[in-house]
């Protein structure tokens, strides 16, 4: 097969492509309307594609772990004996967790109002998901998202009447205060493609791999306490005044069908 | 005549819901391939010189780009029109590919569209959005270069295939 090339005139449809260029730009002075429309029609087939995918990638995911399951089974078998022990110790501290996360959970039910609704896509180009419900439904934006377990996933970036997308933590345009849990003050930016970063935290400050992150409240960017992620390696040089970071978050699109919305959070 | 757009259309239509709501779930580092943008670039790579299919498909798998993400209608549509000149104007100079390299041409051809839409996709951004996107990390960008160039691959054989078969 040979494949050839020649020289084509373009002058009709570079007048065609510019007229079509123009429809395009006019359309955005309707694009919420547009869009809504495409997401009504296309959010019952986004669905099935939706569970389609999560299903096979779940059924996928242990083949194409199978090398990295068998170095972390045998990590787990010494980790296991070392946890054995502590054991013990930590079955006095889980009765004061247990009481403690009692009262958060109350404090959240009490505090705020949520709207449910369901994940139907991704956008490939930035970090940000679009659910099943907009402004119709009482969504505005800024709202914060989160989910069952109380893990925060982002914001409502746009409105639309029956669709809303949530811009995810992970994007560039995050920044917003977190806390550890022996309260050690911290920056967390966007990193982009689910990635999140650590940032301004004192060079003295007991930061530890596995420190698990919330919200705090000192900036009001979202409610506090909710579960952000978990330091993943620490980055702390001699010349800068602050240590970094590395953050695996908690949010996990692969895995999520349903999302709560905080209606009545104002930051 | 009229029927090929119409079926271009509903190609890319599914094509898009499937690469927004199936490949997330197949994402690796939080990259998902750009299932649309690969295919346009097939698209154009195998137009023939009296058609115009790969043009129609520029701006149909564009707008598509557009209205599924959260970005403003056009841009997407306009990067992959200029694509479509630019990567004809090149191919234009290389004259007749010989079938034994075809597959070499067309990487190059594909990392260029790729290397062309994200910059053309993160300026846009910057100057509308006032944000960076999200694949200005040099390791995020090697992994999506990777990852759509695997599944272009593949996508280009089967369109080899199919045209050997239609001649």
């Amino acid at each position: 097969m040979m494949i050839s090339y020649k020289k084509k005139k373009y002058p009709k449809i570079l007048i065609a492509v510019f007229i079509a260029l123009l429809f395009f730009l006019i359309l955005n002075f309707f694009s919420q309307g547009i869009k809504n429309v495409f997401y009504s029609i296309s959010s019952p087939f986004q669905k099935i594609f939706w569970q389609i995918g999560q299903k096979s990638s779940n059924f996928f995911t242990p083949f194409l772990m199978i090398g990295k399951l068998k170095t972390e089974s045998a990590e787990l078998n010494i980790k296991n004996q070392q946890l054995l022990s502590e054991l013990f110790l930590l079955e006095e501290l889980k009765l004061e967790n247990q009481t403690l996360r009692e009262a958060l959970d109350t404090d959240l039910q009490k505090d705020f109002k949520f709207i449910t609704a369901e994940v139907i896509s991704k956008d490939a180009s930035k970090d940000s998901i679009l659910i099943n419900k907009g402004s119709e439904d009482g969504i505005s934006k800024d709202m914060p998202v989160i989910n069952q377990q109380k893990v925060l996933f982002g914001n409502i970036s746009d409105v639309y009447k029956n669709f809303s997308r949530i811009t995810l933590i992970s994007d560039k345009i995050f920044v917003f205060d977190v806390k550890t849990q022996n309260e050690t003050l911290g920056i967390i930016k966007g990193n982009g493609n689910l990635n999140l970063r650590l940032d301004l935290i004192i060079r003295d400050a007991d930061l530890k791999e596995g420190d698990v992150l919330i919200t705090s409240s000192l900036a009001g960017s979202f409610p506090k306490n909710l579960l952000v992620g978990k330091a993943l390696k620490i980055i702390k040089e001699d010349t800068k005044t602050f240590q970094t970071a590395i953050v695996e978050p908690f949010f996990d699109i692969k895995n999520t069908d349903i999302l709560f919305v905080i209606t009545n959070f104002k930051n | 005549m009229f029927y090929k757009p119409l079926i271009l259309i509903v190609f890319f239509y599914f094509i898009s819901l499937i690469q927004n709501s199936f490949l997330v779930h197949f994402s690796i580092f939080g990259v998902i391939p750009n299932l649309v943008l690969i295919l346009v670039c097939l698209f154009i790579f195998f137009e023939k010189t009296q058609t115009y299919y790969g043009l129609v498909s520029a701006v149909i798998g564009g707008f598509f780009l557009d209205i599924f993400s959260g970005s403003f209608i056009g841009i997407s549509t306009l990067s992959l029109i200029i694509i479509y000149f630019l990567i004809k104007e090149i191919l234009c100079h290389l004259k007749d590919i010989p079938s034994k390299y075809l597959f070499l041409y067309f990487i190059i051809v594909l990392i260029f569209t790729m290397l062309f839409y994200e910059l053309f996709f993160g300026l846009s951004s910057i100057f509308l959005n006032h944000s960076f996107p999200i694949y200005f990390g040099v390791c995020a960008f090697l992994v999506r270069i990777i990852y759509n160039l695997i599944i272009g691959l593949v996508f280009f054989y089967i369109f080899k295939r199919i045209l050997i078969v239609k001649k």
